[in-house]
Parts: C-alpha cells; sequence; structure tokens
C-alpha cells in the first residue's frame, strides 16, 4: 500500500509520459493536461494534510548498498505542505498559459518536449520539497537543475539562449557541488542521510560548520543570491512561462527552501548574521540594478532576486513562517507580472520598456498588471503587504535596529522599481493588447489570489504552530508610508522629470555595468577553463609522451635484439660454443 | 718418460690438425686431415685399444677421407679466406676451461680383447648400435635424396 | 705418462675443430672441424677409461663405435648439401643468408 503523500508527484509525471509519447496533433492540448495535474496535485495535497497534520516521515525502500538500505522518504509538514501547494498551484497557472503563448510557428515535437521537461520540472521540484532524505533531495535538486537547463535553452537555435542556459546550468552545479559536499560531511558526522535524524543529532562542530556553508552555497546558486546570482537575468532569455513557473515561483524557491528546511542546523552553527548580510547584499545590489534595467523581463528578475533576499532576510532571523508566507505570496504575484510581461512582449514585439506603450486604464492587462505590481511593492490590502509585514515583525522581534534600518529601505527601493516597471510598460494614450483567453486567465486568477492573499496568513501560520503578528502596528504604518514614498519618488521622476542627474550619477553607471559581477564570474569561469587546458596539455605533452616514449625504446630494443639473427651459420654456431662454454664455467663455479 | 709411440701419434695428430684447417688448397687439407687419423689411431693404441685403432684407419682413412676426396673432385672449391678473430678466441678459452676440470694422471688399465667389446657392443648396448645405424641409413637416404637428378 | 698427453691432444685437437666450425666460411672445411671435434672427443673417453675396471673400458670403446657411427653420418649429410650447394654455385656458407631478419 502506498502512502498517499507518495502520489504527489504522481499527475506530472503522468504528464511527462504522455508528453513523450503523444502524437503531433495533441501537442497543443498537453497544456490543458498540465492543467489538469496540477489540479490534481493541490488536491493530492489538500488531502495529505487533511490525512495528518504534522511531520509525517512515510518509508519505503529505494536501494541498498554496501549493506545498508536507503530508503525513500517523504516529509509533510507545514513548509512542504506550502510548497508543494505553490509548485501545484502556479503550475495550473503556467500550463495554461503556454497553451496561449506557444504560438503556430512552434513545431509540435518542440512543443511535447517543453511540455514534458516542463513535467518534469514540476515532478522533481515536487521531490525536492517532500523530500525527507537529503540524498534524495539531491538527485531531485539536479533534475530541477537539468530541467531548467533545458528550459532556458529550449530555443536552440538562439544563441543568447543556448549561452544562458549554459551559464545557469554551470552555476548551479558549482553550488551543487558544495551541497554535495556538505551532504557527505553530515552523513560523514551523524551517520544517515534523514534530514530529520540529522537535525536531531546536529552539534556545533567544524564538519558540520563545513557541511552548513555547502548547503548554503548550494541553495544560493539556486536561489541567486549574491554572488552566484549572475544566471537569473540571462534566464529570461527562455520562453516566458519558464519565466513565470522556474525563476520566479518555483525553482528559485528550492534553495530557499532548503535553507528553511535545515535552518535549525544553520542557526547552531551561527551563520545566521553571514546569511543576513548576505540577503543584505543581494537586496541592495538588485534594487540598484532593477532601477536602470530596461528590459522588461529582465528587471522582473533582479526584483525576483530582490524579495528572495527578503525571504532569505527573514529566515536569517529565523522566521520560517514568515519567510514561507512571504514565498507564497511573491510566487503569486511574481507569476502574475511574468504573464502580464508576456502579455505585453507579445502584443509589442519587443522586450524593450523603453518602446513599449500599452494603454494605461480600464483594459484588462493594465489592471491585473498593476494589482501585481501593487502586491510587490507591499500595498494594503494586496497580499504582499501581509507578507511583508510579517517579515518587519520578525526582524523587529529580533531587535537588530541595523537590518531594520536596510529593510525599510529596501521597501522603499522596491517600490520605486516596480511602480517605475510599470510606469514605463503602461502610459496614458498607448494601445491594446489583446491576448488569448488562456493567457488572461491565469493572470487573472492570479489577481484575484494576490488581493485575497492577506486572508491565508492565518492559515499558513497556524500550520507553523505559530500566531499571525498583528497587522496593525507603528511599524506597519511606517512601512505604508514608505511605499508611498517609493511610489512618489518615481512618479517625481520618472513622469515630472525631477532629478534628471540620477542617471548619470557613478552608482547608476555601476548598475547599468551590473557592478561588474558578470564579468567575475566570467572571469572565473575563464580561469577555470584555462586551468582545464593545462591539464590538457599535460595530457598531451607529458603523459603521451611518455607512453609513446615507451613505445620507442620497446622499438629500439627491439631492433638491437633482432641483429643477433644474422642468417649467418657461424653466428649461430658461435651462440653455441659460447653458451656451452659459459654453462662448463658455471658449473665448474657450483663446483 | 714419453713412449715414442705417443710422441709421433701426438705430432701426427695436432699437425695433421692445424693443416687441415690451414692448407690454401683443400685437397692438401684432406690429406692433413688422413695424418691426424692416422695420428688418433696410434694414440689408441699406444692406450691399448687396439681393436679401435684399428677401425679408425680402416673407417675413417679409408672411408671418410676417400669420400672427401670423391667429394673434392665432383665440384671444386675456391680458396678459402680466413674466418673471424673472435671463434679462435673461443677456441682457446675453452681449451683453457676444460683444463681446468681434467685430472692429469690416472693408472693405466690393461688391453681390452676385442670378443669382450663385441659381448658389450652387441650385448649390453645392442640398442644404441641399431639406433646409429638407423642414422647411418637415415643419412645415406638423405643424401641420396638431395643429390638426385632432377631437383630444384 | 700417457694421460696428459692425450689430454693435451684431445683439448687441442677439439679448440681447432671449433675454429674449423666458427671461422671457416668452406662447407668441406666445416665438416672437417666437426669431425676434428668428434675425434677429439673419442680419444678423450678411452684416455680416461683407462682408469676403469675392464668392464667399464668395453663400454667406452662401445660408445666410441657408437660415436664413430654418428661421425660418419656427419660426413655424409655435411658432403650431400656442400655437393647440392655446389651445384647452385653456392660455396661460402656466408651466402645462404635466409634466417636473417
Amino acid at each position: 500500500m502506498i502512502p498517499l503523500p507518495f502520489l504527489i508527484p504522481l499527475p506530472f509525471a503522468l504528464v511527462m509520459l504522455c508528453a513523450l509519447v503523444a502524437p503531433a496533433r495533441a501537442a497543443r492540448r498537453l497544456g490543458y493536461l498540465g492543467s489538469l495535474a496540477g489540479a490534481a496535485t493541490l488536491l493530492l495535497v489538500f488531502l495529505s494534510y487533511a490525512g495528518g497534520t504534522g511531520t509525517q516521515a512515510a518509508t519505503w525502500t529505494w536501494f541498498g548498498a554496501a549493506g545498508e538500505q536507503f530508503p525513500l522518504t517523504i516529509t509533510l509538514d507545514a513548509l512542504s505542505l506550502v510548497l508543494s501547494g505553490i509548485v501545484s498551484l502556479i503550475g495550473v497557472a503556467v500550463f495554461l498559459y503556454s497553451v496561449g503563448y506557444f504560438g503556430d510557428e512552434e513545431r509540435p515535437s518542440d512543443l511535447s518536449r517543453y511540455y514534458a521537461i516542463l513535467s518534469l520540472f514540476a515532478a522533481s521540484m515536487l521531490g525536492v520539497v517532500l523530500s525527507g532524505s537529503l540524498l534524495q533531495l539531491f538527485v531531485c535538486w539536479e533534475l530541477v537543475g537539468i530541467s531548467s537547463y533545458l528550459l532556458i535553452g529550449f530555443w536552440h537555435g538562439k544563441d543568447e539562449a543556448m549561452r544562458a542556459a549554459r551559464k545557469a546550468l554551470l552555476t548551479i552545479l558549482v553550488g551543487d557541488a558544495f551541497l554535495l559536499a556538505g551532504i557527505m560531511l553530515l552523513r560523514a558526522r551523524y551517520g544517515t542521510f534523514d534530514i530529520a535524524r540529522v537535525l536531531a543529532l546536529a552539534r556545533p562542530d567544524t564538519l558540520t560548520l563545513l557541511a552548513a556553508i555547502g548547503i548554503v552555497v548550494g541553495a544560493i546558486s539556486k536561489s541567486a543570491q549574491f554572488p552566484l546570482h549572475a544566471w537569473l537575468p540571462d534566464a529570461m532569455a527562455g520562453p516566458t512561462p519558464v519565466s513565470a513557473f522556474l525563476h520566479s515561483a518555483t525553482m528559485v524557491k528550492a534553495g530557499l527552501f532548503l535553507v528553511a528546511r535545515m535552518l535549525p542546523l544553520l542557526l547552531l552553527v551561527g551563520l545566521s548574521p553571514w546569511l543576513a548580510a548576505l540577503a543584505l547584499v543581494t537586496i541592495a545590489l538588485s534594487a540598484c540594478m532593477a532601477l536602470v534595467e530596461t528590459d522588461i523581463k529582465r528587471a522582473l528578475a533582479y526584483s525576483t532576486m530582490n524579495q528572495l533576499g527578503f525571504v532569505l532576510l527573514a529566515l536569517s532571523a529565523g522566521a520560517v513562517a514568515a519567510g514561507t508566507y512571504h514565498m507564497l505570496t511573491h510566487s503569486m504575484f511574481k507569476a502574475l507580472l511574468f504573464f502580464a510581461a508576456g502579455i505585453a512582449i507579445h502584443a509589442t514585439g519587443t522586450q524593450d520598456m523603453a518602446r513599449m506603450r500599452l494603454a494605461l486604464g480600464a483594459n484588462a492587462l493594465a489592471i491585473v498588471a498593476g494589482i501585481g505590481a501593487l502586491a510587490l511593492a507591499g500595498m494594503v490590502p494586496l497580499s504582499g503587504f501581509f507578507s511583508k509585514e510579517t517579515i518587519l515583525d520578525a526582524l523587529v522581534r529580533q531587535g537588530n535596529w541595523t537590518i531594520v534600518a536596510c529593510f525599510m529601505l529596501a521597501v522603499l527601493l522596491s517600490a520605486a522599481y516596480i511602480a517605475r516597471w510599470y510606469l514605463l510598460v503602461f502610459a496614458r494614450g498607448g494601445r491594446d493588447a489583446r491576448a488569448p483567453w488562456q493567457m488572461m486567465a491565469p493572470a487573472v486568477g492570479l489577481a484575484l489570489l494576490s488581493l485575497a492573499g492577506g486572508l491565508a496568513m492565518g492559515k499558513v501560520f497556524g500550520l507553523f504552530g505559530e500566531a499571525a503578528p498583528p497587522v496593525l502596528t507603528p511599524w506597519t504604518l511606517l512601512s505604508l508610508a514608505l511605499v508611498l514614498a517609493g511610489f512618489l519618488c518615481t512618479y517625481l521622476s520618472c513622469v515630472r522629470g525631477w532629478a534628471a542627474w540620477l542617471p548619470g550619477t557613478a552608482l547608476a553607471s555601476a548598475a547599468r555595468a551590473r557592478f561588474l559581477l558578470d564579468d567575475l564570474s566570467a572571469g572565473v569561469a575563464r580561469a577555470a577553463l584555462g586551468v582545464a587546458r593545462a591539464c590538457a596539455w599535460i595530457d598531451g605533452n607529458v603523459v603521451d609522451r611518455a607512453v609513446r616514449g615507451v613505445a620507442v625504446r620497446m622499438g629500439a630494443l627491439a631492433r638491437g635484439a633482432r641483429r643477433m639473427q644474422t642468417g649467418r651459420v657461424a653466428t649461430y654456431a658461435f651462440a653455441i660454443v659460447a653458451g656451452f662454454i659459459a654453462l662448463v664455467l658455471l658449473l665448474g663455479a657450483l663446483r | 718418460m714419453i713412449d715414442a709411440l705417443l710422441l709421433v701419434s701426438s705430432a701426427l695428430c695436432l699437425g695433421g690438425a692445424a693443416y687441415a684447417l690451414g692448407a690454401r688448397h683443400l685437397m692438401r687439407g684432406v690429406l692433413g686431415l688422413a695424418a691426424f687419423f692416422i695420428g688418433a689411431a696410434g694414440l689408441f693404441a699406444g692406450m691399448g685399444a687396439w681393436f679401435l685403432a684399428a677401425g679408425q684407419l680402416f673407417l675413417f682413412v679409408g672411408g671418410v677421407v676417400a669420400l672427401f676426396v670423391l667429394a673434392f673432385s665432383s665440384a671444386p672449391t675456391p680458396v678459402q679466406r680466413e674466418g673471424t678473430l673472435a671463434a679462435a678466441c673461443a677456441a682457446g678459452a675453452l681449451t683453457l676451461a676444460l683444463l681446468a676440470f681434467l685430472p692429469v694422471s690416472l693408472p693405466q688399465g690393461a688391453p681390452l680383447p676385442p670378443a669382450a667389446l663385441a659381448q658389450a657392443l652387441f650385448g649390453e648396448y645392442g640398442l644404441a648400435l641399431e639406433i646409429a645405424l638407423l642414422l647411418l641409413f637415415a643419412g645415406i637416404v638423405g643424401a641420396q635424396y638431395l643429390l638426385a637428378e632432377g631437383r630444384a | 705418462m700417457t694421460l696428459p698427453v692425450v689430454l693435451g691432444v684431445s683439448l687441442a685437437v677439439f679448440a681447432l675443430g671449433i675454429y674449423g666450425v666458427l671461422a671457416k666460411r668452406d662447407i668441406l672445411r666445416i665438416a672437417i672441424g666437426g669431425t676434428l671435434m668428434l675425434s677429439a672427443v673419442t680419444l678423450l673417453l678411452v684416455a680416461l677409461a683407462q682408469a676403469l675396471p675392464q668392464q667399464g673400458m668395453a663400454t667406452v670403446q662401445a660408445f666410441v663405435l657408437v660415436v664413430w657411427a654418428v661421425e660418419a653420418v656427419e660426413a655424409i649429410v655435411a658432403i650431400a648439401l656442400f655437393l647440392y650447394l655446389a651445384r647452385k654455385g653456392i660455396t661460402d656458407i656466408d651466402e645462404l643468408r635466409e634466417l636473417k631478419w
């Protein structure tokens, strides 16, 4: 009897199989199938939750090696529930959106491939969040990384997309190496891969610290935090549904999920201030870069980095519930914003915001995009407001006023950049954007969820066994004021033209150059390539030479030896005589 | 005190052997070989092996030398040239090596009556004799085959 | 007194025989050298057998007869080969090089 939680990845796995065998005619309909699978998964998630709250670990032997059994473990707790809920919910939306996104120019075989990989991604992401064992988690983690690579490079004719895919993969693989090292260190130290047991046994010593660092590096690479963030903006070269699903709502959350999952361990070894520092640097850099970016999707990518920094900040303060709740609201409004961006790109045929002029006003696109923007900024009564408040509350309770002040500044900046984004895309008197219902409906759905998302706060916190923080406090009002201030700044700067000297400052130039971090990682990659070339040179010239040298010596030896065969009778006779003499002498010596 | 027979026979042996190899003309060399055989016969006689001495004279001087002469007359050989130094050194080394082993004096024994020899040869060592004769037969057949007319 | 003399002669002739086999290029001379070697050995054996009782001497002399048979075969075959090669015009054994690498 297979326990129910194990079936959760099943619907998407089935869609993947269907996509692999589907005939060409049915390729387009796979999107609807995927949506249904998402809905089914969501149902399964709820049923599993109803089947028992708290942590459940169901076990099933996966394989045995070296006399030890490795079971398949599922952990079902608040964290995994919320995240699997996110994956299935956004999955429903994205599959439907994809139907409308891909026009007739796509070949059916390509579409089948797309849906297959997308389903693979969804199933493996569910595997990551549901895993109870680090080994299992790592396998699914890798699958997620590979699907991301395949999806970014979906249009493999596009050079830019291929390069971005490679960059993403390599960055993530660097993180994965650290993660694997961390997992193995934990295994060496505590003798188990099981997450619950590791957390229970954890002690603050050197090996554990090193393992924790490995885990953090792995998480950073997946979640595009500083310094392994350079791949995320480039990953926008993939199709927009991919950007919406992987690179805003789910895959990038995987890293933070890992941090949340292993948080007791990380806090135990004292990494909290480091996580906070990383988060703050990420927030600062990404906000600056978002403020100067002109590409519609890249701006959203920087904003994703930013918001994930918020989550990381919350986690560093130990507020898992707040961080998870923000992950939930962020995935909804970020996916919504990407959907809107996809519609905008289809309507205007360009990704450069400076050239877009879509209609502002009562048309559907402007409204849903506006809702998403307000949610991101954290305006009441949208979901983003509530989740931001929970983070703020956690930070205030932690008591580090520097961090609180930085967070406040970040709130202002995020409001500012998203307002800028909205104003650049939509302008008065612009043209209408028509979109097929398959693209509009998910966007509207997510907009509604963003409006109602605040209601879920109590429920989510309840899952974690905590009480939701109060909503109306002086801090709340202060942050609202900052949001409005951010809007005002943008309005004054973009519409009224004040502070026109701002784009010319050194900071702005640095931001436009992406703080040279891209170049840094490229330099690192080149250095690694140089090392590889050196090794290849050694192999070819030293090792191969040695081997060939042996062969040459053998040849020379053989040539020398065959001079014995002169063909002359006298030589052979001489050999016989000489041998005989030697034998006689030997016998004499022995006597 | 060295026996005169021994002396003459030894001189014949050494001289004959040297001349057999050293003579420029092969015919002369063959004559040297004959001298060697005669000397060897003398040595056998001096040691009391009369039968062997007689056999040596009949078989070798009469047989083998004649064969060589016959061969030589069928196909003349050119004047031969000298061989290598190494060969000479090998020969010298061997001599010295063997000298190291052999005892220098042994008592002399009584001569052997031929009847006893015949008894040994055809009795105890009959098998060896038969095999040797078979070998002779094979040699003759082989020589005949090699030299048959019309062979390539 | 016999023994050292015969020993010396035997050894000298054996050495000469080796020299003949190794150094000469004429086939017949090589055959002569081989014959010298065998004869020298027979001389040596008989000389050493003088110390033995009569039975031993009989054995040695029988052995010498067998050796003579072999020596005769050797002479026959060598001469046959010589005539065979001489028909082809080869008299110097250095011309036989087919075993050369």
